[in-house]
Order: structure tokens, then sequence, then C-alpha cells
């Protein structure tokens, strides 16, 4: 295994220590984000103080770039560390190399993915804690849920297991492909079909709830819960009857003049309150592990595919 | 009894339905130069991968004695590292290695250790390669057209140092190539391989003593005994190889003559006779 361990080293260091540069750069701003949220949610809670929480600040502006970074890193571990460590090796024809040593195909494999799966899993595991923290205080200080969008996908240790699943994603198709530039092709069209289908089906791992919020009239709310809301913007409304109004109805047909003042016009149609799907706080962990199962999944299987595919390349000709 | 490097019994293997090797059984003798010659698809690659244990036989039985290292037509070298770095992947990759024999053999080549592959010419990359595959300390070390992109002068100097590394160790060296001319006293043993099956095996002396060129008067037979690998004719001359006993010491009858064949006539022979030239 130390040879395997000198081999990974010596084959990718540059990509190591750049990774490690960056992870390190990232950490340091993290941990200095989050602090500085932490201290502007201390001072929000203090009696008699009234903040804006405006997520532009530049605080919270920055944590949420910080957190979108951790959420797409796993896309560039696919690209520079996963499809190399194969298809380059196809490309320079160095395989037959390789294998040919006391050192088989198999043990070559799983020696260097098992050095590769170490370094990106504590790079990984360092930003996905520190990511969680950030997510935690950028809640604390805007009141965004933690169970919408980036926070979400930044705490629960979402971010270690998704590199960990586009490290394999990306060593198996280059091992597909054998080639660079086409596995990053499939890396990146694989990605943009995950993005689209995990924001379809995030929401209904579970069967959502419905609940009514009724307008209080009494200004900002105290409570600020950590719901998945699925509705966006679009919930619909209901009036004293409890009879439903769909968003489009209220809000682009009775309520659309801009002379009218919203809140005469819900109250001249008996609107008392808006009816949202949602995915409880509660549920969140549920949430976190579901998805973290997703991607110990496509890695169990990514590598299946990579075993499958080098056990059948052939290194010679006839 | 003569020592086995590597032992066959009817070994196959097959790509979908083209079998690149058939029914082929062989005992190559250790200790000696291999010379394995045959036309480009006649299976030299595919016989030693399977040695090699980097491709599995479609059926049949393969023995070995030792360790094996081939060193592909390709000679891959990781172009990033430097010479000297091959060698510590070599090290780090075998049980067994041997950094003394590879910098000697790298340093009678005068090839710079701290140079990166890349930046090295064709020849030195042969050299590099040879470094790497000797350093691993093989019993059968198994060389896939190696020689094909060094100068003449070169590949003489390197057969040499090959005859040399053999004489001093108990190493086998199995050298495969179609290049006939680069077969001109390096192989102890010849074994020629046509589509798949093995057409010729043994001791290049004694196959060079058993074959016999025969010149004389349009003739549809030799005039001895034996079998006839080759026949070529003009419309007053008729040209034979033959195997038979005495080889070159068939006494022959004016106006016949009798000359003895280099390995070159003989390999040739053999490669024209499987494609049907010179029959009639």
């Amino acid at each position: 295994m130390r040879g395997l361990i000198w081999v990974t080293w010596r084959q990718h260091r540059w990509t190591i220590l750049t990774s490690a540069a960056l992870t390190a750069l990232l950490a340091v701003f993290m941990v200095l984000t989050a602090s500085k949220l932490g201290s502007m949610a201390a001072h929000c809670a203090s009696p008699g103080v009234r903040c804006t929480r405006a997520k532009t600040e530049s605080a919270p502006s920055h944590a949420s770039y910080l957190m979108n970074s951790v959420v797409f890193l796993p896309v560039l571990v696919a690209v520079f560390w996963g499809v190399p460590l194969l298809a380059r090796e196809f490309e320079q024809r160095t395989l037959p190399l390789a294998w040919s040593q006391d050192v088989g195909r198999q043990r070559w494999l799983f020696g260097k993915t098992s050095v590769m799966v170490a370094l990106v899993g504590a790079m990984g595991a360092l930003l996905a804690g520190l990511s969680e923290h950030l997510a935690y205080q950028y809640h604390a200080y805007t009141r965004e849920s933690l169970f919408d969008g980036t926070q979400f996908q930044a705490g629960g240790w979402l971010p270690l297991t998704l590199a960990l699943a586009w490290l394999a994603v990306g060593i198996a198709a280059g091992a597909a492909t054998r080639r660079v530039l086409a596995a990053i092709a499939v890396v990146g069209a694989l990605w943009i079909t995950r993005m689209v289908v995990m924001v379809q089906a995030r929401g209904h791992f579970m069967t959502p709830l419905t609940s009514m919020h009724p307008f209080s009239g009494t200004g900002d709310s105290t409570s600020y819960p950590n719901d998945m809301n699925l509705d966006g913007g679009s919930a619909p409304f209901i009036d004293t009857r409890g009879l439903v109004h769909s968003a489009k109805q209220v809000m682009g047909g009775w309520c659309s003049d801009t002379l009218t003042d919203i809140d005469s016009c819900l109250r001249d149609h008996h609107i008392v309150g808006t009816i949202s799907k949602l995915q409880p706080a509660d549920r969140m962990g549920t949430f976190h592990l579901i998805e973290n199962g997703v991607n110990l999944a496509l890695f169990v299987l990514a590598l299946a595919v990579t075993w499958w595919c080098v056990k059948r390349t052939r290194t010679t000709v006839v | 009894m003569t020592e086995v490097a590597l032992e066959t019994k009817n070994l196959g293997k097959r790509y979908k339905k083209l079998w690149a090797l058939k029914d082929f059984t062989v005992a190559l003798p250790a200790n000696k130069v291999i010379a394995l010659v045959g036309a480009n698809g006649a299976g030299k690659s595919t016989l030693m991968s399977i040695a090699a244990g980097i491709l599995p036989a479609t059926e049949g039985e393969l023995h070995v004695e030792g360790r094996v290292v081939l060193l592909s037509q390709d000679k891959p070298l990781y172009r990033s590292f430097s010479v000297a770095d091959m060698l510590d992947f070599g090290r780090h990759m075998n049980a067994v290695w041997d950094q003394q024999r590879a910098l000697s053999w790298l340093g009678r080549f005068g090839i710079p250790l701290d140079r990166p592959c890349g930046k090295l010419s064709g020849g030195q990359q042969t050299q590099v390669a040879m470094a790497v595959a000797l350093g691993a300390r093989p019993s059968l070390l198994l060389l896939d057209e190696p020689l094909a992109n060094l100068d003449p002068v070169a590949r003489r100097e390197v057969t040499g140092e090959l005859l040399g590394e053999v004489a001093d160790s108990d190493m086998t060296v199995v050298l495969s190539t179609h290049v006939v001319a680069e077969l001109a006293g390096v192989g102890d043993h010849l074994l020629l391989l046509r589509e798949g099956h093995r057409t010729l095996d043994g001791d290049v002396e004694e196959l060079l003593s058993q074959h016999v060129r025969l010149v004389g008067p349009r003739a549809d037979r030799p005039p001895v005994e034996g079998r006839t690998v080759l026949s070529q004719h003009t419309e007053r001359q008729s040209t034979f190889v033959v195997r038979t006993l005495l080889g070159p010491e068939s006494p022959v009858a004016p106006p016949w003559q009798a000359q003895a064949v280099t390995l070159e006539d003989l390999v040739l022979a053999y490669l024209k006779a499987g494609r049907g030239e010179g029959e009639l």
C-alpha cells in the first residue's frame, strides 16, 4: 500500500496540493464569516435592537457564496480528481506498464482509489463541518430556513458524501470513456441532470404536510421555523368560507391593480390566510439521511461500474 | 534434461469470433534468448500478455517458472516522471527490485537520471523501459517488439547487453518481432507463429543444420528426401528450401547445389510458405 500511496502522490501531487490550499482558504473564510454572523445575530437578539437582517449585507452575502462554493465543489472533485485517475492513463497508454508490475490492476485500482477517497474524505469532512456551522449562523442572522436551498445542502454532512460520490462518478466516467475531455463532458451532463432531478425530488422524499397560515395583522412574527416551503411564492389563498383561491386568481386577478392596497383588496374578498404545502423542520434530519444515502448509493454504483470497466479492459493488441 | 521457462498445453485465446491463439502447445527452454517471430496478427502479443498474466486465456494451460515481466511494444512511461522517478515507480510497484541492476543498465547507455521521460528521445525511452523491466529481476522477461525505434547500432548494442544479462543470471528472454533483420545473432531458440499456431520451434543451430537451400534446373520436386518448406520457380531454374536430416550436408548430384540457410532465410521461407508465396 505504501507503494501505491507514493505513486498516487507522485502522479497527482499538484491536484492534492492545490485542493489542500483551496480547502484551507475556504476553511479560514468560513470560520471568519461564521464568527461575524454569530456576532451580528447576538447583537440583533439584544433587547431594543432592531436589525434589517438583509441577506445583501456583506457577511450573509459572503456566507451565501461560501456555502454555494462548498455545494458545487464536488463537481470539481469529479473533474480534477476522479476523471484523470483512469482516463489520463488510458490516453497516455500507461496502464499496461502499471498493471504488468507485481501490483496487479485490481490492487492498483483499489489502492489509488482508497488514497483519493481518504484525501477527499478528510478535506470534505472539514468543509462539511464548517459549512454546517456557517449555515446555522446564517440562519440565526437572516432567519432563512435551514431546510431550504443552499442551507440544506450545506448541512447534514451532505458536502462530504456528495464529494465522495462525485469522485467515484469522475473515476467511472474516465474508465468508461477512456478520454479526459469526454469524461468531463459526461460528468457535466450528469451533474446538471442531478441538480434538476434533486430540485424536483427533494421536496417529495416524504409526503408533504398542508398548513394554513392566517394573516395575523400583527406584523413581525417571533417564530422562524425551519420548514421547507414547497409552494415558493405561489401558495393558494383561503377565504372565510373555507374556499381556496389560487395565487394567480388573487394576486394576478382581483388584486392585480397596482393602485389597490393589497390588504384592503384581500379583506374585500374575505381572504384570511394562505394554504401551504411544506416539509416540517423536524423532518430535516431524515431528509439529510435520505440524501446522504442517495449519495453513498451513487458512490458504490460508480465504483462498481469502474471495477467492471477495469476488469474487462484489454491492455494488449492481437 | 533442459529446464523449462514457459510451457503451454492447448492454449487458446478468442476475441469474439477470431481465434488469436489456438491449440498452442510449446515448452520454451530456460536461460536462453528466445526469438518469437510471426507476421502482424500472428498471436505474439496475445501469447506474451497471457504469459504476463494481464490477459486471461480462453482455454488451455500455461505454466511459468518465477517472476514474469512484460515490456509491451509501445514501451509506456510516465512522461512527467524523471528517469529516477521511474526507477522509484518500479521499486514501489514490485515485491522484488534490483536498483543497482537498473542503474547499471541506464549507465551503460548514458541516460540522465534527472530528465523527465517525456523529454527523452525514443531510443532513450526504450532504455528507461528496459531498466525498469530488468530492475524487477524477472525470471522471464517478455519483450514485445521493443527495438523497433532503435537505429541498427543501438539495436545491436541492446541485444548484446541483453545476452550479457542472460549469461550473468538465470533469466530467460523472449524477444518478439516481425522484423526479421532484428534476429541476427540474438536468439538461441526460435519460435515461429502463424495465425495463432506454432509453425516452427527449436534450437536455432539445430534448425539451421536441418534446413538446406537447393538450387538447380527447373523441377517439380527437390532432389533430396525431406519436407519441402518453400519452392520457387523461374522458367529455367527451381529453388527449394527443404527440411532434411543432413541439412546443408545433403549430397546432391550436379548441376544441383546445396547451400546453408541463414536464420533470416529460414524465417522468411516459413513466413512466405504460410502466405502461399513461391509455390506452384
